[in-house]
């Protein structure tokens, strides 16, 4: 009796022993890779609108626009300049503000900058996040006391602002 | 056995090949990555004037003149109209119609008594004289007009 007793545990625990065995979890790496190229894109520029000028008027003509730009996020060294294709048409060399000058109605004018970036938020696993915004002020400045050129009457130049980053 | 020769030289060509591209790899790697931009970006505005040559516009043909205001004698006037032209404070010297210019300041010298006669401007136009002025000096007198047609 006890001889059987014996060979039955045996058996059991030879039983238990046939049981699968598995391995630790295995891992593999890889990259993932892009190469981005930054870009920017701009809003149509309003017009530089200086209104009526009276030949020889006491106070200087004054407008603004603004030049929106919509970029790739953390450009640094970002410079701008005017053209100098337009008639009279002048530039300082490119800037962070660039400045310009010109002729028009035989009016001088005066362009000055100033710039201002509003960083986008960063990209996440559940967001693609925002651009960065680029927003250039263009200030006019038409000086008093010109005498203008005839005839009279309303007159338009095309100037171009390019940026460079 | 010369099929073992061929599975070990094969076996050694794999080995090499991925040598080869882990080296080539590593290499690339190892360039610093450059950023990569566009091309600059462009944007047109125009600018934009009305000219007027005054508050009440004249006709498309005239012109609005200013003259500066000497302070002293022998100051520089200066007389600037809408149309460009830069009118001289001197008489024309070859006596013709200063057209299409507009307006227009002269000196004429004025004879002292028992001053010797001086060689006179003697021409006309027409035209109305909006100022005038006598200026007197030690040796001679001029009057100053400032016509406008």
């Amino acid at each position: 009796m006890k001889k059987l007793f014996i060979a039955t545990a045996v058996s059991l625990a030879s039983l238990s022993a046939i049981a699968p065995a598995h391995a630790a979890t295995v891992a593999g790496s890889f990259n993932v890779t892009v190469n981005l190229t930054a870009v920017c894109t701009m809003g149509t520029i309003g017009d530089l609108a200086f209104g009526t000028y009276t030949a020889f008027q006491a106070a200087a003509a004054t407008a603004t626009t603004t030049a929106t730009l919509t970029c790739s996020r953390g450009l640094t060294g970002v410079t701008a300049v005017f053209d100098t294709t337009a008639p009279g048409a002048t530039a300082g060399a490119a800037a962070t503000n660039p400045i310009g000058a010109g002729v028009l109605k035989g009016l001088q004018y005066l362009m000055t900058t100033t710039s201002a970036t509003t960083a986008g938020t960063a990209a996440t696993a559940a967001s693609i996040g925002t651009a960065d915004s680029l927003v250039y002020t263009i200030n006019g400045s038409m000086p008093a006391a010109q005498a203008g050129t005839a005839p009279t009457g309303a007159g338009t130049q095309v100037r171009t602002l390019t940026v460079t980053y | 056995m010369t099929e073992s020769l061929k599975a070990f030289a094969s076996r050694e060509s794999r080995v090499l090949l991925c040598t080869l591209a882990l080296c080539v790899g590593g290499l690339i790697s190892s360039v610093p990555t450059r950023p990569v931009y566009a091309a600059p970006v462009s944007g047109q505005f125009n600018v934009t004037v009305n000219l007027i040559s005054s508050a009440n516009p004249p006709p498309v043909n005239a012109a609005f003149c200013r003259a500066s205001e000497p302070s002293a004698f022998g100051a520089l006037v200066t007389v600037v109209c809408s149309t460009g032209e830069v009118v001289d404070i001197s008489a024309s010297a070859n006596r013709v119609s200063r057209a299409p210019t507009h307006g227009g300041a002269y000196r004429y010298i004025l004879r002292r008594p028992g001053e010797l006669p001086l060689p006179v401007d003697s021409f006309s136009e027409l035209g109305t004289i909006a100022t005038w002025r006598v200026i007197q000096q030690a040796d001679r007198n001029y009057l100053e007009l400032m016509v406008g047609w």
